[in-house]
């Protein structure tokens, strides 16, 4: 397979608080296109490397470039001008705004409207279009108009994803996109996810194995905040460290259980 | 699918209603209807005015403050000045008050961005404060704790003198607070308003998309600053007088009070709280003159737990659906 090019990568970095280290030299390379899995057991550091790729977190040392720019000491929303977009594992909607206005809101922020005090949010027909397309690709048309705090989780879920693309992203960071949604609504937006623009690079981080097997392309397993490994998801699957550290420590240290 | 159908619903949302144009008609008619009351009439379209120019940080934006008074009474002093040092002329000096209060809201306004709730309470308090006794120290130029005395304004734009009934100022107030409304309609509706909004409702998600939230804060701050200092600039000319009480504690509070009975987020929750806050205080003050405030309490507290949208304002929800 020839090399695809790199457009967000992380190197040697690492995140201290206090003692507890969080981060520890972490290598990571997303390509173009790619469909990457972030895994982890609990608290092996995945939403601290999100942190600190978004800025939400500055790191200890290390550094982080997005499409060949150093963005490691970056604001958190430059970062998002320059394509590299979240979404949130706990729903972080504007919950007064209905889908519509939240995504109206978004695609004239990323068009650089939200300076315009004089003209009305919508009425640039650009925009519109974009908001239409949204709405429909993310199954949010029928209740484009209801006040996002009383849309169903998984509508909320949908919604969570449709501002992050609606951000335009080059690197998409997804953080636990179905978790807690209740089966009849899955799978919905495990199809949404699915058909996510395949220019688009995708990096996931989600407990749901089935998903991960049937999404990623490339896989990174996190254990204490350190890279374990990483490859390509049959590899990773046969992993005998991967199995240790999803099955516990008995197995780690070849103690036979019986 | 019915998408273009929802397009023309959220543009129509926008459209000015029936009410809106009923509302601008009654404001126009007032310093007709209730030409005895004339200064009656002004001091709650100037007290409206403080009320929305609140709302715009307090509502839309999600910045509380408790010392928006340091900027209404900036507004009330520096027209007062303006009209007795400079030029007499009513609205070169509404024009200076609001530069120079928006100038101040932009000195004061990286004091609000960073901390909690009630580190903002707190500095916005202490700004007011410093405001109140600047004034009073500055006795030579203020006139201290007498009040700035000795304004005499021109005649409105070179006409309309000030007569003493009061026809004259509060015509003049409800024609600039009706403009200057005119103007925060656009704005609240406008991609900028959604940001604020959008900052209010989750900052987090806000920084999320790409919004540069300080700045954002930064402008409105200054807008809001510059409202204030309008409508205290307003008090100053139409009433030829600025005392200490521009800057108080109790008129940050009351207008934050007027804001809560009328409808926090609200374009014109600040106004309807206005009318009703000062129609109350004239009733009640006029039965009980000792325990008006006791009722004005007791209102609150019912307000607050019953809740506005069913005691007061059946329209609000009406209105967001």
């Amino acid at each position: 397979m020839n090399q695809p090019k790199t457009v967000l990568s992380a190197r040697a970095l690492c995140k201290n608080f206090g003692g507890i280290v969080a981060t520890q030299s972490v290598d990571l390379d997303i390509f173009e296109g790619d469909r990457h899995a972030l895994i982890g057991p609990n608290g092996a550091g995945k939403t601290t490397l999100i942190n600190l790729l978004t800025g939400v977190l500055s790191p200890s040392s290390g550094k982080i470039e997005l499409l060949g720019g150093d963005i490691s000491n970056l604001a958190p929303h430059l970062r998002v001008k320059k394509g590299l977009v979240r979404t949130f594992q706990i729903n972080q909607l504007f919950l007064t705004m209905s889908p519509f206005e939240t995504l109206t809101f978004v695609v004239s922020q990323k068009r650089g409207l939200t300076t315009q005090w004089w003209a009305r949010l919508g009425q640039d027909k650009d925009v519109l279009e974009r908001v239409q397309q949204l709405l429909e690709q993310f199954h949010l048309t029928d209740v484009c108009h209801q006040t996002s705090r009383f849309l169903s989780y998984g509508k909320q879920r949908l919604l969570e994803i449709a501002v992050a693309l609606a951000c335009e992203p080059k690197v998409l960071l997804l953080d636990e996109p179905v978790a807690g949604v209740p089966a009849g609504e899955r799978e919905e937006l495990l199809a949404t996810v699915n058909q996510l623009p395949s220019d688009v690079s995708i990096v996931l981080i989600e407990h749901d194995m089935d998903l991960v097997f049937s999404f990623a392309k490339q896989m990174t397993v996190l254990v204490n905040g350190a890279v374990l490994c990483s490859g390509e998801p049959r590899d990773i699957a046969k992993d005998d460290r991967v199995k240790q550290v999803y099955l516990g420590h008995r197995a780690v240290h070849g103690v036979p259980n019986e | 699918m019915s998408a273009p159908m929802g397009i023309t619903d959220v543009l129509s949302r926008h459209k000015t209603k029936w009410w809106e144009w009923m509302g601008v008609l009654a404001a126009l008619a007032t310093p007709i209807v209730f030409s005895s009351h004339a200064m009656m009439v002004n001091e709650i379209a100037v007290t409206a005015l403080f009320a929305v120019a609140l709302d715009l940080i307090l509502g839309y934006s999600g910045i509380v403050s408790l010392g928006h008074a340091a900027f209404f009474g900036w507004g009330a002093y520096s027209a007062g000045l303006f009209a007795k040092h400079v030029h007499n002329d009513p609205l070169m000096g509404l024009l200076f008050s609001v530069i120079s209060s928006g100038f101040i809201g932009l000195a004061c306004s990286f004091t609000v961005l960073r901390g909690s709730d009630l580190t903002r309470l707190m500095v916005t308090l202490g700004v007011s404060l410093i405001g109140f006794e600047l004034a009073n120290r500055l006795s030579d130029l203020t006139g201290g704790a007498d009040g700035l005395q000795g304004v005499l304004m021109g005649p409105v734009l070179g006409v309309f003198e000030f007569d003493l009934s009061g026809q004259v100022a509060c015509t003049y107030s409800v024609g600039i607070v009706l403009l200057v409304m005119i103007l925060l309609r656009r704005l609240v509706h406008s991609p900028f308003g959604a940001s604020l909004m959008a900052i209010r409702d989750n900052r987090l998600r806000a920084m999320a998309v790409g919004l540069s939230v300080s700045k954002s804060l930064v402008v409105i701050y200054c807008i809001s600053a510059a409202v204030a200092g309008l409508s205290g600039a307003l008090l100053a000319q139409t009433t030829a007088f600025a005392s200490l009480d521009v800057f108080s504690f109790e008129r940050s509070a009351d207008v934050m009070l007027m804001l809560v009975i009328g409808g926090v987020g609200w374009l014109y929750g600040g106004v309807l709280g206005a009318i009703v806050f000062k129609l109350i205080q004239d009733q009640l003050s006029s039965l009980t003159p000792q325990y008006w405030m006791f009722w004005i309490g007791l209102l609150l507290v019912v307000l607050v737990l019953v809740g506005r949208e069913r005691l007061l304002n059946p329209f609000k929800g009406w209105r967001s659906r």
